[in-house]
């Protein structure tokens, strides 16, 4: 933390330290893209997030705005009211019924659905706004969503089968042979990764691990959010190898929770991602 | 799926609108767990249980979905191979009713007489606010041919029952399957056996036993 925002002062060429002087929003754009590859301190994370999606400028231009969603109607509702306690329940922050979090996350998601009205809102969209929510406030949250997110979700709404598709010809190339296993055990990995895809890895991995992973993806996009799921599986690669479909399935569905209790493991899908920095 | 699909092996796929209780029937079925605080299903998950029925060992491969309609185009992955499909509603909520109808129609339509169909009505727990009687519930199983039982994955009721029944069933139906195809294999002289062997499943013996004539 402290290195960050020295290392921020260096570069810009002031010898301070100082929190003011070395507010990610003044530093120029390009090292913040740079600084942030590395990891965002969680401080500076909400701030830096709205600075490259855009959500920073877009609100300014339209400060009025997410009030007005609020106030109007959405079809969604229903359909938002139903996922409140089924996101991140075990959070402090959204595990108390109709209070705090959850009301939040309510707003955000009602005030996406009257802005979009073809999308409205569809499951996947309370973790992505749950994650931000932890980060920034609802307004704030809502520009993100609509700068950066939206055009993803959009995108694997209709375009899901293809991205999975890419997935497992990456896999073909990364490693054939692990391509072939699961071929032999009839599973198909695109069945098991969807919702990988689909949350942005918001679903069920650790917190930490998920921003870390947002960061990276702010700055370069969707293909960050394969790169990191062949990284994974490539990770657990020895182990797949041995594996029936069964316990294929087992395994990946275990892997959030193994990142929680195996800090190591942690740090080693870490230093992978590192790796997948140019 | 060379694993999944062997001889004593079965797959159910459940199916239902979002949150009636799919996944936590499949979690008190298979772990016997259950937890309030249950995340949306937002992709299929797989477990698998082994259940012994008379004699036979059987695999069952349960396939849990997500159930908001922008997923319902994924359904036929699911349902297409499946053995048996365990619709789910939720007793507090008409409309869920209402969706499970629609699934038994597109998997009547999709898939045919051949896939075994269970209902199950779930949250009877909440019996204060039930909204879908029993009674209705029951009438509209029998006349689509499908099993209806009534569960609550919260206090554990009604889940052996429906997963042994629909087993049963299944295992029935794959019988009446194998002797029919084995019927159709075998030729001009299938029929004095398909009859015997249909009269020990208990029925349906006209069907496959003019169908092994036509071939």
């Amino acid at each position: 933390m402290e290195d960050w925002r020295v290392d921020i002062a260096a570069a810009i060429g002031r010898g301070t330290t100082d929190a003011q002087a070395c507010h990610p929003l003044r530093c120029a754009p390009t090292l913040v893209k740079q600084r942030a590859m590395y990891g965002i301190p969680d401080v500076f994370r909400g701030i830096v997030w709205q600075k490259l999606s855009g959500a920073d400028a877009m609100r300014q231009s339209h400060p009025s705005r997410y009030a007005q969603y609020c106030r109007m109607s959405a079809s969604a509702d229903g359909r938002i009211k139903r996922d409140l306690a089924r996101t991140m329940p075990r959070n402090e922050f959204f595990s108390e019924r109709g209070r705090g979090g959850q009301v939040l996350l309510f707003n955000v998601a009602h005030a996406y659905a009257a802005y979009d009205d073809e999308v409205g809102y569809s499951q996947g969209m309370n973790f992505l706004c749950a994650i931000l929510l932890l980060h920034m406030r609802q307004e704030h949250a809502f520009w993100v969503l609509v700068c950066q997110l939206v055009t993803i979700m959009n995108h694997l709404a209709c375009q899901l089968a293809v991205e999975l598709f890419k997935l497992d010809r990456l896999i073909l190339s990364c490693t054939p042979s692990l391509h072939q296993h699961f071929a032999e055990q009839g599973f198909d990995v695109t069945t098991f990764t969807s919702e990988w895809l689909l949350t942005l890895f918001a679903y069920s991995f650790p917190l930490n691990f998920t921003y870390r992973v947002w960061d990276v993806f702010f700055i370069k996009g969707f293909t960050y959010i394969l790169q990191v799921a062949i990284a994974i599986i490539r990770q657990f690669e020895g182990d797949l190898l041995a594996l029936s479909f069964e316990e294929i399935v087992f395994l990946l569905r275990d892997i959030p929770s193994r990142l929680h209790r195996e800090p190591k493991l942690a740090d080693a899908v870490s230093l992978l991602f590192l790796l997948l920095l140019p | 799926m060379a694993d999944v699909r062997g001889k004593n092996n079965y797959k159910i796929v459940l199916l239902g609108e979002g949150r009636v209780g799919k996944t936590s029937l499949v979690l008190r079925y298979v772990n016997n767990t259950f937890s309030d605080k249950q995340q949306t299903t937002i992709q299929a998950s797989f477990l698998s249980k082994r259940i012994n029925i008379g004699e036979n060992t059987c695999n069952l491969a349960i396939w849990d979905t997500a159930g908001q309609e922008r997923f319902h185009a994924l359904g036929p992955i699911y349902y297409r191979d499946a053995d048996g499909a365990l619709l789910v509603y939720d007793t507090t909520d008409t409309e869920s009713f209402a969706k499970v109808k629609n699934w038994v129609k597109e998997l009547r339509k999709m898939v045919g007489q051949e896939i075994v169909l269970c209902i199950a009505g779930n949250k009877i727990d909440l019996d204060k606010e039930r909204q879908v009687e029993k009674s209705e519930a029951e009438e509209y199983a029998a006349s689509v041919g499908a099993y209806h039982f009534q569960t609550s994955a919260k206090l554990g009721k009604g889940i052996e029952e429906t997963f042994l029944a629909l087993a049963k069933k299944m295992i029935e139906q794959r019988q009446e399957n194998d002797s029919r195809q084995s019927a159709r294999r075998s030729g001009g002289n299938a029929p004095i056996l398909v009859v015997a062997d249909d009269t020990s499943n208990g029925g349906s013996g006209a069907a496959s036993g003019s169908k092994a004539c036509n071939c």
